[in-house]
C-alpha cells in the first residue's frame, strides 16, 4: 500500500532521514519506534506532502506521492493525526470533525461510525475544542482524521502525555481499527503497548533504519530490550 | 451640556464613519487570519472599488446601492489577481518583502489613479441625498440610515458564510491552524485567494459608502487604510468581532471629539484610543495571548 525508496529529508542543509526504506501493506499495523529527535515525526510530515524528499520516491496504491501537494494526498486517502493534535481550538468538536471530512463525500455515514467509537464526542459536539482535556483532545484528534475515511491511518504519539486510562482507550481503538481493517502507521515511545498492537515495526534511530521485523521479534530482541524497553 | 438631539445627530454620524471602519477592518483581518500577511495597499483597494462605483454610476446612472455589489465583485477579483500573482509569489520569503510589496502597491495603484483619473474631486450622487428621517427635532439623512444597513447585511452574510458553509469553515480553519487545514486537505492556496477576494470587496463596499457619503479623490485611500489598521490594532489582530468593536467605537469617539474638540484632533484622538488599549491590553480588546 505504501512504500518508502531510498528517501532522503533535508531542512535546508541538515539531513534528516538517510536512505530510508519501509513498506505498509494492506490492513496491517506498523510502528516506528526512536528516541527523541530521530526523525519519526518528518517521516510522517513527509509522507503527507508537509516535507518534500531531496531523493527517493513513496509510493502510496500505486501512485507516486512525494511530488502531490498535501491536500491532493489526503483525497488519496491518507490522514495523519499530527503529533501535539493540532486542534481547530475555536471550532466546536462537530466543526473539527466537519473539518476532518472536507474531501469525503459521504459525512452522514462516516460521522455514524465515529460516534460509535467514540460516544463521548456525540454528547458535546458543540463544545469549543480548546476547552477540552489532553485526553479528550487526542480522541477528537484521531476522529477527526478517520472522518476523511482514510486507507492509510497515520499516529504520531497519540498517547504522548495521557494518563494511563487514556493512553488504554488509545491503543483500544487501535485494536478495533485494526478488526475493521484499516490500515495504521503508529509512530509511538510507548513501545510496548504499540508493539502488541501491530504486526511488524521498525526502529529509527538518528535517521536511519536501523532494525525491523515483526512486533513479536522486536520485543524479544536485545537492543530494543535495553535501548527502549530498560531492560 | 448639548442637547439630546445633537448628540443622537453625532452618534449617528459616528456610527457610519464607525461602518466604514468595520467594513475596512474586517476585510484586513480576514487576509491577515489566513494569510498572516498586512496588506498596507487596503486603503488603495478601497479607493478602487469607489472609483468602480464612481464609473459604474456615470456611465449607467443606476441606484449606487446596487452598483456597490458590482464594484465588490470587480474589486475582489482585483484582489484575487494581486494575491495570486503578488503577495504569493513573495509569500513565506520574508516579511520585508511583503511589507514593501504592499507599500510598493500603494504607490502604483495611486499614481496610475491620479493619471488615469486626475484628482480632482469627486462624489458619488445617491438618488437618497436630499432625503432625511424627520424625526421632530432630529433630521438623519437616508443615505446615512442604509449605509448603517448594507453594513449590517454584509457583516450577517459573511458570518453565515463562515460559519454554515464548507468553504467558509475552510476559511477559518486555514488561520486557525494553516498545516493542520492542510491535513484536512484544504488547499490553503485557494483560501488564500479567497482571502484576499473577500477582504477586498469589503473594501471595496466601504470605498463606495464613503464616496456616497463624502467627496473623494484618489488620496481617500491613505488616511482610511491607517485608520483600519489602527483598528484591527484596538480591536486585536485577526479578530473580526474586534474589529467591529473597535471600528464601531472609533467612528464614535472621532466624532464626539470633533464636536466637543474639533476636528484637528480627529485623527490624533485614533492613536490616543490605540496608545490606552495598547497600555492595558498590548494584544488588542479581542486578541489572542500567545
Ligand atoms: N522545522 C525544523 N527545522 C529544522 N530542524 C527540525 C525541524 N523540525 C525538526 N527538526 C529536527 O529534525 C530532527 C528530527 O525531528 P523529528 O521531529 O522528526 O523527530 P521525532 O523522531 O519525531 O522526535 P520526537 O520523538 O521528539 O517527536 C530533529 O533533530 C529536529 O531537531
Ligand atoms: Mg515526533
Amino acid at each position: 500500500m505504501l512504500k518508502f525508496e531510498n528517501v532522503n529529508v533535508s531542512y535546508g542543509a541538515v539531513q534528516i532521514l538517510w536512505d530510508v526504506n519501509f513498506e505498509i501493506d494492506d490492513g496491517e499495523i506498523i510502528t516506528i519506534i526512536g528516541p527523541n529527535g530521530a526523525g519519526k515525526t518528518t517521516i510522517a510530515k513527509t509522507i503527507m506532502g508537509l516535507f518534500k524528499p531531496t531523493s527517493g520516491t513513496i509510493e502510496f496504491d500505486g501512485k507516486q506521492i512525494h511530488i502531490a501537494p498535501t491536500h491532493q494526498i489526503v483525497k488519496d486517502g491518507i490522514a495523519l493525526v499530527p503529533e501535539g493534535r493540532d486542534l481547530f481550538p475555536r471550532m466546536t468538536i462537530m466543526e473539527n470533525l466537519q473539518m476532518g471530512a472536507h474531501t469525503s463525500n459521504e459525512k452522514k455515514e462516516t460521522l455514524k461510525w465515529v460516534f460509535e467509537l467514540f460516544p463521548r464526542l456525540e454528547e458535546r459536539q458543540k463544545q469549543f475544542a480548546g476547552t477540552m482535556s489532553g485526553g479528550e483532545q487526542q480522541m477528537l484528534a484521531i476522529a477527526r482524521g478517520l472522518m476523511s475515511r482514510p486507507k492509510l491511518l497515520i499516529l504520531d504519539e497519540p498517547s504522548l502525555g495521557l494518563s494511563p486510562i487514556m493512553v488504554n482507550k488509545v491503543f483500544e481503538i487501535v485494536k478495533i481499527l485494526k478488526s475493521q481493517g484499516v490500515t495504521v502507521l503508529l509512530v509511538e515511545q510507548n513501545i510496548h503497548h504499540a508493539l502488541e498492537v501491530s504486526n511488524r515495526g521498525y526502529v529509527l534511530e538518528t535517521g536511519r533504519i536501523t532494525l525491523e521485523g515483526a512486533s513479536s521479534e522486536l520485543l524479544d530482541n536485545k537492543h530494543v530490550k535495553e535501548a527502549y524497553l530498560g531492560m | 451640556m448639548a442637547e439630546i438631539t445633537t448628540l443622537i445627530q453625532i452618534f449617528i454620524w459616528g456610527l457610519t464613519a464607525g461602518c466604514i471602519y468595520v467594513l475596512m477592518a474586517v476585510g484586513l483581518n480576514m487576509i491577515f487570519g489566513v494569510m498572516k500577511v498586512v496588506n498596507f495597499a487596503h486603503g488603495e483597494i478601497m479607493m478602487l472599488g469607489a472609483f468602480t462605483s464612481f464609473w459604474v454610476y456615470n456611465y449607467t446612472g443606476i441606484n449606487p446601492y446596487f452598483i456597490m455589489f458590482i464594484s465588490m465583485i470587480v474589486v475582489g477579483i482585483f484582489g484575487v489577481i494581486i494575491e495570486r500573482y503578488g503577495f504569493r509569489k513573495v509569500l513565506g520569503t520574508g516579511k520585508l518583502n511583503e511589507i514593501f510589496l504592499s507599500l510598493g502597491l500603494i504607490y502604483i495603484i495611486q499614481n496610475l489613479s491620479v493619471k488615469l483619473w486626475t484628482d480632482d474631486i469627486r462624489k458619488i450622487n445617491s438618488p437618497f441625498s436630499s432625503m432625511t428621517l424627520d424625526l421632530g427635532m432630529l433630521n438623519i439623512t437616508y443615505d446615512r440610515l442604509i449605509a448603517i444597513g448594507f453594513t449590517a447585511l454584509i457583516l450577517i452574510s459573511l458570518y453565515l458564510f463562515l460559519t454554515k458553509t464548507d468553504v467558509g469553515r475552510a476559511l477559518r480553519a486555514t488561520s486557525q491552524n494553516h498545516e493542520a487545514a492542510m491535513l484536512m486537505g484544504v488547499n490553503v492556496n485557494h483560501m488564500y485567494m479567497l482571502s484576499f477576494g473577500i477582504g477586498s470587496a469589503l473594501a471595496a463596499a466601504a470605498g463606495t459608502i464613503a464616496a456616497i457619503l463624502t467627496p473623494f479623490n484618489p488620496y481617500m485611500g491613505t488616511i482610511s487604510g491607517i485608520m483600519a489598521f489602527t483598528v484591527i490594532i484596538i480591536g486585536g489582530l485577526g479578530s473580526i468581532p474586534g474589529a467591529i468593536i473597535a471600528g464601531l467605537m472609533l467612528g464614535l469617539v472621532q466624532n464626539f471629539t470633533i464636536f466637543y474638540f474639533g476636528g484637528a484632533w480627529k485623527d490624533a484622538v485614533a492613536f490616543v484610543l490605540l496608545i490606552i488599549v495598547l497600555i492595558i491590553k498590548p494584544t488588542g480588546l479581542f486578541g489572542e495571548e500567545h
